[in-house]
């Protein structure tokens, strides 16, 4: 169809002209062609039917209007391209029209509808559509504004059209309102390139449209010039890093552009400074220069910086000439002048005004500017900075060279003061504000300070060289001084402001930090409470997945949730457990996301306090079920060294400790990796202070002994703290009270229950007890002594390494060893092995009887003897009164009765040492047994027979003997008779006890004794029987 | 859509723009290549003599002046392989600022090339407002590199001409694209 088309096209225009007015209507009919390329062709043919035959327009500006709401983008650029060469020639042609007809003015105003919607296309949403509608721009300014001296003109002729070209009283085209509207358009050009979010492909082609506005209207150079510098130092934030290289690059080349052409002659200060901050080199300025006269050059070499500080001033009054140029145009048409210079004149009492106020205020901050007074006022500005630098600022910055000297900081009191001036505080501004009233020139101060407010917007500095000191010229104002009257900005001319399009950023101000955490938390608090409406909403996980993104969310931890929502979940532990896991696992997840990332350890830290937080809650509640602690424990992905912690103080709690000592076994086979940790927890355990504790521990580690991966470990950590017991003072950690440095028993305790709990599992440890008992104090000694019956019985007396250390007995562990053979034949006969041993000791090494006492059952009894005599009973360990006492107690089956006899006799002989005393505790001891020994009665008529004042003693074992039945062992009983003999009479009142059978066998075998007990019992008073 | 016109500009139209024309045609695109520089250089005897041509010289002429001057040499560091290739795909180098046709999009590949695209359309006057965008990717002067530039070139074109609307998405596309290829781009749009 298109190919079709432009045949026609090609026919009608080209070939046949006459026919053109013919096939118009047919062509434009397919203007509501579905297809795009369609109606891109129609616009394409009706810009080449205008251009051949301007009458059209008449006909066709209609149809363009109608294309320009088209929503094909391609149709849209098409038309504008179009309308951007169309308006030119439709002004040339109207202008060459002296009698206005009704159709003329109608076209006129289409076209100016047609401008109009191109200009609001600059809010497009379409990146190509705004870039054409920047050309069309420079199009429509180029033709409403006038032909310059210093103007370059295009090559091709036709292509030039300008205002002074146009006929001077023409009804409809009134030059000066054309003027007018040229300028304000190129204002809205301008305010388009200071928009912060203008994409770097629109800015490249409106710097590229200011140039050639630029250039071939020099009379704008004023106007462009700041406007680049306004740009360059405030590059709009959106534009990536690359793109500001490409801008940046592409200012360059406009500016190189503008230095080329003679009318900038007075801007090059300006331009050779923004080109010298675009990183250009001097030589490629100089090549690029025209003829400057000397005085110019002098002046840029002079000082870089001073002459940035001179011409800012300039550069201020001058970018508004042209505004109020046109302000005064409005006022009165008739003063239009050809001549810049006389516009300066005319007006030059309100510039001049400005630039006093500017210089004013400037005097008056340069005393201000104290070192201090500037750090204050950097610090204040670091608030206002963004998170990041913007890739505008990172390009352009470039150090401060002469910071510091006066020159530097006449140039900053001077940028401040440019900044306070613009929204119109200072002095200053009062000082000139207050001579405008007089002057009664006020409406037009004020029309200006609007302008420049709109021109220079207060972050422009963002790009400056003095970029942190200035962010905030109001605040620098309250800080210097107080604050004054702002000028009223007359209402109704702030609406003649073009609409702009709505951008949040740009009016809204970001909140202060406190201000958005108690937002925040106020947001989550409330998420928070709303539980129960999301269980009745049956949306309880989705409740659960917010909180946890939230909380994990890094915005949170600027005021730190966690704390709020661990105890949330430990209020009500039983119903959110499942919302506590959920939050572990998103940490979790966080710090699998960070691993190896640079938040690793933020990451970590958190997970870490998420788990510790609610495990120490758990166990600060001391209603919780266990259960839920021990299930958090085993299904967290990772346990932390803090949660361990946790673990182990759950551990210490006596009324837990058994649970919670099962739940770290069960960890360590779960987690292998942590094993030995978990296994060190349990050895601290062990040595805790309490014993409830302790023996639950040692319960576990006794399971785990049996373990051959653990046993090294354990061995190891019982042997340290076995050897603590060496030292004169307890070790550090056991220690309570600092001011006791002295072994407790319970420390003791701690230090050594361990090793010996292990001890039946292995019985080689044995010798290192033995060792340690030999450096260990008298004190710990007794402890220990006291301490081996379960060990000692657990490792039994047939153990290879008991026995062994029996053999070896080292020197000072002697007690130690008396002592387990003590436990050993405590409560069974010692094993003839073990008596061996014992013996071999006593015979070879130590000959020392104490050893013997304890297996002494086992020793054949002449050697018990023989021993005894060897002895100095004096100074044996075993007292008389033992010696005595297991004497009587041989068994009689192993033993010959005789040798005990004669053993019991040596003893009586020792007079000094077995004196009445030791002899009645010996017979109370054996009258007190439950079978009592036989030769019991013996030793008792022996004892009468050395001491007969024992008698009344031994009346009293006698009766004794009677309640134990004495009759009913034989030999026993023959004593017992033959005592009763020896002590008559006394010792008829105890026959006389004895029950009647028994009393006539008394008889039976001493009759000599019938009648003196008759005599006795004759004798009894009344009473007495 | 009608197919985007591409322009591929390096300095001398013979390495880089030649390879990647070769590669581009190859891969369907309408595409041209072009030289922006003063004359035509290629590698001589030593770094500070190389063998200048006009743009007027043909591919074929050059190759047989290089040949009758050094064959060993020339086919050693591969110059005749290229100029064999660079016969085969058109007659003789082109000055991108001699030429008059319009371009959709213009690559070039090397900086100093790129300015002296900006500069040159400084000096156009714009008449009809087509717009034409100027990207720019540095590719360094030897075989190997425009091979892989080749490459990287036609990754940019594919992404430029499979898109809806160029002039709306193309800063977001070579943003995209500098930081797949890491390679550093600049980008700026004049009008015809």
């Amino acid at each position: 169809k298109v190919e079709k088309l432009n045949q026609v096209k090609e026919l009608v225009i080209n070939k046949d002209p006459e026919m053109l007015d013919n096939f118009t209507d047919e062509v434009v009919a397919f203007q509501a062609d579905r297809s795009q390329e369609v109606r891109k062709f129609v616009v394409g043919f009706m810009e080449e039917a205008c251009k051949k035959d301007p009458e059209l327009f008449s006909k066709l500006l209609r149809n363009f209007y109608m294309l320009l709401v088209d929503n094909g983008v391609n149709i849209l650029k098409k038309v504008i391209q179009s309308s951007t060469q169309l308006y030119r020639i439709c002004v040339q042609w109207i202008s060459t029209h002296t009698n206005v007809s009704s159709t003329l003015r109608a076209s006129w105003k289409t076209m100016c509808q047609i401008q109009e919607r191109i200009f609001a296309l600059f809010d497009s949403e379409n990146d190509g559509v705004r870039t054409q509608a920047v050309k069309f721009a420079e199009k429509v300014i180029l033709t409403l504004s006038e032909r310059h001296r210093l103007s370059e003109v295009p090559k091709k002729l036709e292509l030039c059209s300008s205002l002074d070209q146009l006929p001077n009283n023409h009804t409809i085209l009134v030059k000066s309102d054309l003027k007018s509207l040229g300028v304000s358009l190129l204002e809205k050009l301008l305010s388009f390139v200071a928009s912060p979010a203008i994409s770097s492909v629109n800015l490249m082609a409106a710097m590229g449209t200011l140039t050639t506005i630029a250039k071939q209207r020099p009379q704008f150079i004023p106007t462009v010039v700041p406007a680049f510098e306004t740009l360059h130092a405030n590059l709009p934030p959106t534009l990536a890093k690359t793109q500001v290289t490409s801008v940046r690059k592409h200012l360059k080349m406009q500016l190189l552009n503008l230095l080329r052409h003679p009318g900038s002659i007075e801007f090059h200060p300006q331009i050779t400074n923004l080109l010298y901050d675009l990183g250009t080199s001097s030589s490629e300025i100089a090549k690029n220069m025209p003829n400057v006269s000397m005085a110019s050059k002098d002046k840029k070499s002079s000082s870089k910086k001073r002459a940035t500080d001179e011409m800012k001033g300039a550069v201020m009054s001058q970018s508004k000439k042209p505004k109020i140029e046109d302000d005064y145009n409005d006022e009165d048409d008739d003063e239009l002048s050809r001549d810049r210079k006389d516009v300066i004149t005319s007006t030059s009492r309100s510039i001049q005004q400005h630039n006093a106020a500017i210089d004013m205020t400037a005097d008056e901050i340069l005393p201000l500017l104290t070192s201090e007074n500037v750090a204050n006022l950097v610090l204040l500005s670091m608030v206002m900075l963004p998170d990041k630098i913007p890739d505008a600022f990172q390009a352009s910055y470039t150090p401060i060279e002469s910071a510091g000297t006066s020159e530097q900081m006449k140039h900053l009191a001077r940028l401040l003061s440019i900044q306070m001036t613009a929204v119109g505080i200072g002095s200053g501004v009062q000082y000139t504000a207050d001579l405008e009233a007089k002057e009664k020139a006020k409406k037009q101060l004020e029309k200006e300070k609007k302008e420049l407010e709109k021109k220079i917007p207060i972050q422009t500095v963002i790009g400056g060289t003095t970029s942190v000191e200035v962010v905030e010229p109001m605040e620098t104002k309250q800080e210097n001084k107080p604050l004054e009257p702002i000028q009223p900005v007359v209402p109704i001319k702030s609406l003649q402001r073009r609409m702009q399009g709505f951008h949040l950023a740009s009016i809204t101000k970001p909140l202060s930090l406190d201000a958005k955490d108690k937002i925040i938390k106020m947001a989550v608090l409330r998420v928070l409470k709303s539980e129960r409406i999301a269980i009745a909403g049956g949306i309880h996980t989705r409740w659960q997945k917010i909180l946890t993104n939230l909380q994990v969310c890094r915005l949170c931890f600027m005021f730190n949730l966690s704390p709020a929502l661990a105890r949330f979940i430990l209020a009500d532990i039983r119903n959110r457990s499942q919302l506590a896991f959920q939050w572990l696992y998103e940490e979790f997840n966080i710090y699998l996301e960070n691993s190896r990332g640079i938040n690793d350890k933020a990451a970590m830290e958190n997970y870490d306090a998420c788990l510790t937080g609610l495990l120490q809650g758990l166990l600060e509640k001391q209603d919780s079920r266990e259960g839920l602690f021990t299930k958090l424990v085993l299904q967290a992905p990772l346990l932390t060294d803090a949660a361990i912690k946790v673990v182990h103080s759950y551990c210490e709690e006596e009324r837990r400790s058994h649970g919670a000592m099962m739940l770290v076994r069960s960890l360590l086979s779960h987690r292998p990796t942590r094993k030995m940790q978990f296994l060190r927890v349990l050895l601290d355990l062990c040595t805790f202070k309490l014993e409830k504790v302790r023996n639950d521990g040692l319960e576990i580690i006794q399971e785990l002994y049996s373990n051959l991966k653990y046993r090294d470990f354990i061995e190891q950590y019982a042997v340290t703290n076995l050897s603590y017991l060496k030292q004169s003072e307890p070790p550090a950690d056991l220690v309570l009270d600092e001011s006791d440095k002295n072994w407790t028993e319970e420390q003791m305790k701690q230090c050594f229950q361990l090793f010996l709990s292990l001890l039946p599992l292995n019985h080689s440890l044995v010798h290192r007890v033995s060792v340690v008992y030999v450096e260990a104090s008298a004190n710990i000694k007794r402890v220990v002594l006291h301490s081996l019956d379960t060990p000692v019985h657990g490792m039994g007396m047939s153990s290879p390494e008991l026995l062994k250390l029996v053999e070896e007995c080292p020197k000072g562990a002697e007690t130690l060893v008396t002592r387990m053979l003590h436990i050993l034949t405590d409560r069974e006969h010692p094993s003839p092995n073990l008596v061996c041993k014992v013996r071999d000791l006593y015979q070879k090494r130590v000959p020392d009887v104490r050893f013997l006492i304890p297996v002494i059952n086992g020793l054949e009894k002449h050697e018990v003897l023989a021993r005894h005599f060897n002895s100095e009973p004096s100074v044996s360990a075993v007292s008389p009164t033992e010696l005595l006492i297991a004497l009587h107690t041989i068994d009689q089956s192993k033993a010959d009765v005789k040798f005990v006899i004669k053993a019991t006799s040596l003893c009586f002989a020792e007079k000094s040492i077995y004196t009445s005393e030791v002899l009645v505790t010996v017979i109370n001891h054996l009258v007190e047994m439950p079978v009592i020994p036989t030769l019991l009665m013996r030793t008792v008529i022996q004892a009468l027979i050395t001491y007969s004042r024992l008698s009344g003693f031994v009346m009293n074992v006698l009766q004794r003997l009677i309640m134990k039945r004495v009759w009913e062992q034989t030999k026993v009983w023959e004593g017992f008779i033959r005592c009763c003999q020896r002590m008559k009479p006394q010792s008829f009142q105890v026959l006389l006890q004895l029950p009647p059978a028994w009393l006539s066998n008394v008889f039976e075998t001493f009759p000599d004794m019938r009648e003196p007990l008759l005599q006795y019992v004759n004798k009894l008073t009344p009473q007495q029987v | 859509m009608p197919k985007l016109q591409f322009a591929v500009v390096c300095s001398s139209n013979m390495n880089r723009s030649m390879e990647a024309h070769r590669f581009m045609s190859k891969k369907g695109y309408c595409v041209q290549s072009f030289g922006s520089g003063g004359q035509v250089k290629l590698p001589g005897s030593s770094a500070d003599k190389p063998n200048v041509f006009s743009f007027e010289w043909r591919y074929e002429d050059i190759l047989e002046q290089l040949k009758r001057k050094d064959r060993h040499l020339y086919t050693q560091n591969g110059v005749l392989n290229m100029l064999d290739r660079n016969r085969r795909i058109k007659e003789r180098p082109q000055r991108f600022q001699d030429f008059k046709g319009k371009f959709d999009v213009i690559i070039t590949l090397e900086e100093r090339v790129y300015d002296q695209i900006m500069e040159d359309f400084n000096t156009r006057e714009s008449e009809t407002m087509e717009s034409v965008h100027v990207i720019n990717l540095d590719i360094q002067d030897n075989h190997e590199e425009a091979t892989i530039g080749a490459f990287v070139v036609c990754e940019l074109s594919k992404r430029l001409e499979d898109t809806e609307d160029l002039d709306n998405d193309i800063d977001e596309l070579l943003q995209e694209f500098e930081e797949k290829s890491k390679r550093r781009i600049i980008h700026s749009v004049h009008f015809y």
